[in-house]
């Protein structure tokens, strides 16, 4: 290599290191030249910087690869295979699209399934009078869940009346061998074949579910924990929310009224820029500037304007706990994350309105925690200095509601608060979009640039 | 050690004070703080009067701009509120201080510019002293491979020409020569005339949003019209920045349509202006505008904002002869794009949906309030979600 094109490598290589550096500086392209006149036929591809990854050349190199390479080879050579002790068994119906558990077994019951009560009134006059348990009944993804990752022995079985004796529930496995010894098993592939398409699970609800399952978190049916969600508040702060409501319909005209006036009154001034009204700071010239609405207040708006398939193209697929909750499945605790599984083949952006209705649907939601306030968090609750709040009236709040207000304006502009707040937004939704298999995550937040304004 | 460190702290703060006394005032009006005298407090009720600095602007149709060439002025603009753009430097108007320092060769406070490609050589010298570290690892891992292989073979460490290894090595050592620094070539002092000539080079130069927001909201710029040398009412520069978009097929007819491109951006300009926010255009991040806390000398911009119109009425929709972007729907693969520029850059992504008003509910056009308070912004954050990042609480 001669001395020329040493330098001509060394600038492009110096150059690279900076991404910003083509911005400012016009490249010479002069120096192409003596890639394509070499005298040489050899081909030559430019370098442009120094690449992680590239062949050193070193034999320690050549031997990390071998290694790695060895390790991935002999991890896919290994037999899958699973304990006994931790099988279960169950009876898949396509006519039900449930799985019955016969044998439970591990401890993925906890989240996974839902309990289903026998009536023995229906084994009338039958010696093998099954009695009065609580079987249970997996959904399409769970069973398909559980089957793929080799917890659950699945065989095919119609069962359509939910007391069928084939379904009693046993610990004895020998017993169940016998009483399955006809059935077919029910294999990985077959179970894909059954389960998708049953009961509303498409494959790409079926890869989220999956995904998350295989990373520890609870996942259940949004429709199917909705009703039995734990509602915060008590019945005390519905009827006061109730009668909150009453009175702002009542007063509403004199809102209005008075919103009139101090709109037309305000435009006047506005009018003519702020400089017409005296200030005290910035604060109050930057309120006066503020005359454009923002938020989602008038949501409802939004969906009327929305025919019934677009409200529920974005509905929640999935409610999704983290790995740690202590979960109870007849009163799950409000999910911390709420996913809604998309085509990517077959969807674009929600429009505004879809956004507006969505966020409708949702609770609102306070953005999680950095690390410096869990720490702080749990200092007080070691040295068991609870939050103290003081137990207010109703009165109390109505009378001092200028200074709370004033208290809540001050603490919205700390940038601890107000940072996680625009940044989580009022309310969230996540988005799983799926395209043939590969799935990309959004979360979408409620704006609420307009509660927190800097000034 | 403690040293420099204290000295580089000491230093950094008195930056931060000096930063913090230039850019104080976050418009360009000041509260005047002066004690008010017992007739001013009776007549006020104690209330401060503003002291309104008076720009200056040239409306110039060709650029779609409104120029500010009084020194004083553009220095104001700049300094409270970050408005406007040096038409010869990237943000802050810096040309003059760049040609003085090169003339002259004082040094009073590096600009922006300067600043930047310091840290690149700085950067790229510590890049190269990272690579030759790594490297001698390597090597000392390799030889000590090699005493373990065969002892027999000759130790291919030290550096020798012909050996095949050392080539590849040397290939990959051949960045770390340390670069030298962009040279400055200093302008050949000229005559003291055309010097004067240069320090008027540079104008501040204003978006029409910035230029109707400082004039009609805060009212601190007058705007001359140069063709009839006088100055712009506010109704004129409403009406008048509206016609601009339209002006070549003269077809003026839809100068009175509520999706005006100006309009449909001065109203998100307006709202994040008024919430405090400093507004910096975003056509590097993919995105219409960037908005920064305080400004850009103090932190990096935190939001990138989307502008996505939306019709109240989709008859105007299909009537609209602007053809407005991101008002059809949105694809997953242009959000997934604009967001991994944005988060790269860690800026936060968000989509400002603002809802086009149907003509029906605005009665006089030409009444900036009467129009703008008709609008409506939502905003969406967007956030890559990870589940793996996720799990714990």
């Amino acid at each position: 290599m001669d001395q020329d094109e040493y330098k001509i490598i060394k600038n492009n290589s110096d150059e690279s290191d900076d991404n910003d550096s083509a911005e400012d500086e016009v490249p010479d392209y002069r120096q192409l030249a003596s890639f394509t006149n070499r005298k040489s036929k050899e081909t030559y591809i430019p370098r442009r910087g120094e690449k992680e990854f590239e062949p050193t050349g070193l034999k320690i190199q050549q031997k990390a690869l071998d290694e790695s390479r060895e390790a991935m080879f002999s991890a896919i050579d290994g037999v899958r295979q699973s304990s006994n002790k931790n099988i279960s068994i169950g009876l898949w119906s396509n006519s039900q699209s449930r799985a019955s558990i016969i044998i439970q077994r591990g401890t993925h019951f906890s989240s996974i399934g839902h309990p289903v009560r026998n009536t023995p009134a229906k084994f009338e006059g039958n010696a093998q009078k099954v009695a009065s348990e609580t079987r249970l009944e997996l959904l399409p993804e769970e069973a398909l869940y559980m089957v793929e990752r080799g917890s659950l022995m699945c065989y095919e079985y119609e069962w359509s009346d939910r007391n069928d004796k084939m379904l009693k529930v046993s610990t004895n496995d020998s017993e169940v061998d016998t009483r399955f010894s006809n059935l077919p098993p029910f294999s990985a592939q077959r179970a894909f074949d059954c389960c998708i398409g049953k009961d509303g699970l498409t494959l790409e609800k079926y890869t989220i579910y999956a995904q998350l399952k295989r990373l520890g978190y609870i996942v259940k049916r949004a429709e199917q924990t909705e009703t039995n969600i734990v509602r915060r508040g008590s019945i005390l702060g519905n009827l006061w929310k109730s009668l909150q409501g009453v009175f702002k319909a009542l007063l509403s005209p004199f809102a209005a009224l008075v919103r009139l006036f101090s709109l037309r009154f305000g435009s006047l001034l506005r009018s003519r820029s702020c400089l017409l009204t005296p200030h005290q700071d910035y604060d109050s010239i930057f309120k006066s500037l503020r005359l454009i609405p923002s938020g989602y207040s008038k949501a409802h708006e939004s969906s009327a304007k929305l025919d019934q398939d677009e409200q529920h193209e974005f509905d929640v697929t999935w409610h999704v706990w983290r790995p740690a909750t202590k979960f109870k499945k007849s009163s799950p605790p409000p999910p911390d994350f709420r996913i809604v599984v998309v085509d990517a083949q077959k969807s674009s952006l929600p429009s505004m309105h879809q956004f507006a209705h969505m966020f409708s649907q949702q609770p609102y939601s306070a953005p999680p925690m950095t690390r410096k306030q869990k720490l702080q968090r749990e200092k007080q609750s070691k040295e068991g200095k609870g939050e103290d709040t003081p137990q207010t009236t109703w009165l109390w709040r109505w009378w001092n509601r200028k200074q709370l207000a004033a208290d809540e304006a001050k603490r919205n502009k700390d940038p601890a608060v107000m940072f996680p707040a625009l940044k989580y937004g009022k309310r969230a939704v996540v988005l799983a979009i799926v395209d043939s298999g590969t799935t990309s995550w959004i979360q979408f937040g409620e704006g609420q640039f307009g509660d927190f304004p800097l000034y | 050690m403690v040293n420099t460190g204290q000295k580089n702290n000491t230093a950094h703060k008195r930056i931060k004070q000096h930063q913090n006394r230039i850019y104080a005032n976050p418009l360009p009006v000041l509260i005047d703080q002066r004690p008010s005298t017992f007739l001013a407090g009776l007549s006020r009720f104690g209330q401060k009067s503003l002291i309104n600095p008076s720009c200056v602007g040239i409306y110039i149709k060709e650029t779609q701009s409104v120029w500010v060439i009084n020194e004083r002025d553009i220095r104001v603009l700049w300094t409270r509120g970050f408005f406007g753009k040096g038409s010869l430097s990237r943000s802050e108007p810096t040309w003059n201080d760049r040609q003085r320092k090169l003339a002259v060769g004082d040094k009073p406070q590096p600009t922006a510019e300067e600043i930047t490609s310091k840290r690149r050589v700085e950067r790229n010298k510590m890049k190269i002293e990272r690579a030759k570290v790594l490297t001698e690892a390597q090597l000392a891992a390799e030889a000590a491979l090699a005493g373990i292989d065969a002892i027999k073979e000759s130790p291919p460490v030290p550096v020798d020409e012909d050996n095949n290894d050392i080539v590849l090595n040397d290939k990959t050592s051949r960045g770390f020569e340390p670069s030298s620094p962009p040279k400055w070539e200093p302008l050949e002092p000229d005559e003291q005339e055309e010097q004067e000539d240069l320090s008027n080079a540079e104008h501040l130069q204003l978006t029409l949003q910035e230029a109707f927001f400082l004039a009609w909201g805060v009212g601190c710029l007058r705007i001359i019209d140069p063709q009839k040398d006088i100055f712009m009412s506010n109704r004129q520069l409403w009406k008048e920045f509206r016609y601009l978009p339209i002006t070549l097929d003269s077809n003026s007819v839809n100068i009175d349509r509520l999706d005006n491109p100006f309009l449909v951006n001065y109203a998100v300009y307006h709202h994040y202006r008024s919430l405090g926010w400093v507004i910096k255009s975003g056509i590097k991040f993919c995105v219409d505008m960037v908005l920064y806390k305080r400004g850009p000398v103090f932190h990096h911009a935190e939001f990138a904002v989307v502008i996505c119109p939306t019709y109240e009425d989709e008859a105007d929709k299909s009537t609209s002869p602007f053809k407005l972007h991101n008002t059809d729907e949105l694809s997953w693969q242009w959000l997934n794009t604009i967001n991994r520029v944005n988060s790269q850059a860690k800026k936060t992504l968000i989509l400002a949906y603002v809802e086009i008003p149907s003509k029906k509910r605005v009665e006089n056009i030409d009444e900036p309030t009467e129009v703008l308070k008709e609008y409506n912004v939502k905003e969406v954050v967007i956030k890559r979600f990870v589940a793996a990042r996720n799990r714990d609480n």
